[in-house]
């Protein structure tokens, strides 16, 4: 189980190497504030139950049925029913707005692609969630270090200078890996 | 006239370099890849103009935002079994890759934004943009692989052809363009670069209102 986080977590991170959320974590971390808190409970409750639901629906129905290929369809649509309403119950509850699609969805097509029970999807799923999760704080330290050196506003020198950070972090995460040393390997 | 002007190329930069973060950077740094993602994107993006035009048409905006996202995933799923039956290889070289653009902020901002135009102009005003960016991400693509690769891959009947154009092995240094963290430095460079011109043209522009 530990493996399959930290697999996700830093060795092959959701949001370095797959790309999952690379924009969108750029933009959250400008703010660290109780919008993003909510907005973190109300998505990890909506990818972990669509990634449970559609499990189940590919493996009873699909299978069966020799319809696999049409699972991200269906998962778009599970994804979507219970996005709208854990949305309904956090906006009624808290009053915040926490609507957000293509990083959840995104999360739960890898989920559901790179695993092979129940168990194993929501735990990748997990994964992601937490390196997401794990990212914004590096970013936001990031992006508050970039503005207390450049007082300047301006705002595309800033966002290439995280991205140029951004590519140190991956190459920092991926140094244990030397198989560029062997020739022909890349 | 011109404030705005400046500030419309800003905005447009700025849209770039979130598309790219969200589609090219994470996808493998080769030409083919590239060709085949920006067909997706643009049949993306026609399919998604048309389908938000017939919601228009029919006062479907209760359901148009669950038929928008359904239709542009069948989309996708539609361009994967084309490419598992043609050129099954590219099918899984890409693979997650392939649903990228589809939930891109790129695509998602002209699918739901609130303008309403007529067909005409909607698909017009879409295609320009999405052509537009699809000659950057094509550029972007045909770089990564000659630095990072020295080759050409190409699309053809028979699968993915790859014209060697150098031995990528003995310049060790620029195979870092095929990575991420390559991809990464490239789109900084060209924003860096754009800031550069931009910045430029500011003093060229100011100099000659001094001198009228």
């Amino acid at each position: 189980m530990i493996d399959i986080i930290l697999y996700y977590l830093f060795y092959c991170s959701a949001v370095l190497v797959y790309g999952i959320g690379l924009n969108r974590t750029t933009v959250l971390s400008r703010s660290m504030d109780k919008t993003l808190f909510f907005l973190t409970i109300k998505n990890a409750i909506t990818i972990l139950c669509s990634t449970a639901l559609s499990w189940v629906i590919i493996m009873e129905l699909l299978i069966p049925a020799g319809l696999v290929e049409l699972y991200p369809l269906v998962a778009l649509l599970i994804f979507l029913s219970v996005s709208v309403f854990v949305e309904v119950l956090i906006r009624i509850t808290t009053g915040f707005k926490t609507s957000e699609f293509g990083v959840s969805y995104l999360v739960i097509l890898l989920a559901l692609n790179e695993s092979t029970d129940l168990i194993n999807a929501v735990i990748a799923a997990s994964g992601c969630i937490l390196s997401l999760l794990i990212i914004l704080p590096v970013m936001s330290a990031l992006r508050k270090r970039i503005e207390c050196a450049r007082p300047r506003n301006d705002r595309m020198k800033k966002k290439s200078l995280i991205m140029l950070t951004m590519a140190v972090v991956i190459i920092s995460l991926a140094v244990w890996n030397v198989s560029w040393l062997n020739q022909g390997v890349l | 006239m011109r404030r705005s002007g400046e500030i419309m190329n800003k905005k447009s930069i700025y849209v770039y370099i979130a598309a790219t973060l969200a589609m090219i950077v994470p996808a493998p740094g080769r030409f083919a890849c590239g060709v085949v993602l920006v067909l997706e994107l643009n049949l993306l993006m026609l399919v998604g103009t048309l389908v938000r035009a017939f919601i228009n048409r029919f006062n479907l905006q209760t359901t148009g935002n669950v038929l928008i996202l359904s239709v542009m995933i069948a989309v996708t799923m539609f361009m994967r079994q084309i490419l598992v039956t043609t050129v099954p290889e590219m099918a899984v070289q890409l693979g997650f890759v392939l649903y990228l653009p589809t939930v891109s902020s790129f695509l998602i901002g002209y699918m739901f934004g609130e303008e309403q135009q007529s067909l005409g102009r909607a698909v017009s005003r879409n295609m320009l943009h999405s052509l537009s960016y699809s000659v950057f991400a094509l550029v972007f693509f045909l770089f990564r692989d000659v630095a990072g690769f020295g080759t050409i891959t190409l699309l053809t009947g028979h699968g993915v052809y790859e014209k060697v154009l150098f031995d990528s092995g003995k310049i060790n240094a620029l195979v870092f363009f095929a990575t991420i963290p390559g991809a990464l430095v490239c789109t900084s460079g060209i924003l860096i670069l754009y800031v550069y011109i931009i910045n430029k043209f500011a003093i060229v522009e100011k100099a000659e209102q001094e001198n009228d």
